[in-house]
């Protein structure tokens, strides 16, 4: 038998850091666990406008912003560093850090459809407001998907 | 000599389409702060919700500040700049001169210098907080000052909106178009 396929979404949360060390608690000490680290981000705005200085000056302040997003990308190898130095062996933990399209959600669902996980750890934080504002993420993820094995960590 | 003005009306039509033409409030949120971070030159900038229930402010976009500032601990509306509680704008020039912190050694370490904190209110109401960061001593123009209370209220207008669609989908979800028809037209 092949190894399983775990898909962990990461943003940098205190509730992704629990997500986390519940896999590397629960799936290091076993092993035949093949882990993908995910994170969508959305891709900085166009930012032409009719004045040539406006737009130059927008342009500067977009490329500080580049720099903020590489930052971030180097913070997640050192997630994937950490899930290693908990027991995964090197080959098991990929990273995925993406520009996505639409929500974290399609695109969780996106890499799924092509990938055929067989387990999701999400996290989620109780009485948060967001989701009076945007559907919950682990919500529509249990309500679309079968044959998988989602763990919600709260 | 005044502070510079930097929102000029082609930078108020960028930030408007990108508060209109966003299909999430986390994409709008996202958008926001990043075009308002490069129009003004600023470090950062966060859009939160107040959580009546825990009287926390909540991150719902934000760009350009650091994981460990984000994570840094919840954000207390009562003990974080709390008169933008009370529905002023709260203009901090230099954060080495204010009490008004909530996280005062988090804040110089990530590199802030001054913080500009407008509350989002709907119907008189604060519903949550538009905070924005920079790295130097700054002297907001009021010009400017105005136009990014215009946006906080366009914020305001959108999360209720947003909250609103969100109602209706959830409601759609439970009860099928077929009934969510028939309870609308009554």
């Amino acid at each position: 038998m092949g190894a399983r396929k775990l898909l962990l979404p990461y943003n940098f949360t205190d509730r992704d850091r629990k997500a986390l060390e519940f896999t590397a608690d629960t799936f290091a000490p076993h092993g035949g666990v093949e882990i993908t680290l995910f994170h969508a981000y959305l891709p900085l705005p166009s930012v032409q406008t009719h004045d040539r200085q406006v737009t130059e000056r927008l342009q500067s302040g977009m490329g500080y912003l580049q720099t903020t997003i590489s930052e971030l990308e180097a913070d997640f190898q050192s997630v994937r560093d950490e899930l290693i130095d908990r027991g995964f062996a090197p080959a098991m933990v990929r990273t995925l850090f993406r520009r996505r399209k639409n929500t974290v959600t399609d695109a969780i669902l996106d890499l799924h459809q092509r990938e055929h996980f067989n387990l999701i750890v999400l996290s989620r934080r109780p009485g948060r407001m967001g989701r009076f504002f945007d559907s919950s993420l682990h919500a529509k993820l249990l309500s679309v998907l079968s044959d998988v094995t989602i763990c919600v960590v709260s | 000599m005044g502070a510079e003005e930097k929102i000029d009306i082609d930078v108020f039509k960028l930030v408007t389409r990108a508060i209109a033409h966003s299909d999430s409030l986390e994409a709008m949120s996202a958008y926001l702060s990043q075009l308002l971070v490069a129009a003004l030159g600023i470090k950062g900038c966060s859009i939160f919700a107040l959580n009546p229930a825990t009287g926390e402010f909540e991150i719902i976009g934000t760009s350009g500040l650091r994981v460990s500032f984000l994570n840094k601990g919840p954000v207390l509306s009562r003990k974080s700049i709390a008169r933008t509680l009370k529905g002023v704008p709260v203009v901090i020039s230099d954060v080495d001169q204010s009490k008004a912190l909530q996280y005062p050694e988090q804040t110089w370490a990530e590199g802030i210098r001054a913080i500009v904190s407008l509350p989002v209110q709907l119907n008189g109401k604060v519903i949550g907080a538009l905070r924005l960061y920079h790295r130097e001593v700054w002297k907001l123009s009021a010009r400017d000052l105005d136009s990014l209370l215009v946006l906080a209220e366009m914020i305001g207008l959108a999360m209720s909106y947003t909250r609103l669609a969100q109602s209706l989908q959830a409601m759609r979800e439970i009860l099928g178009d077929g009934h969510l028809n028939r309870l609308i037209s009554r």
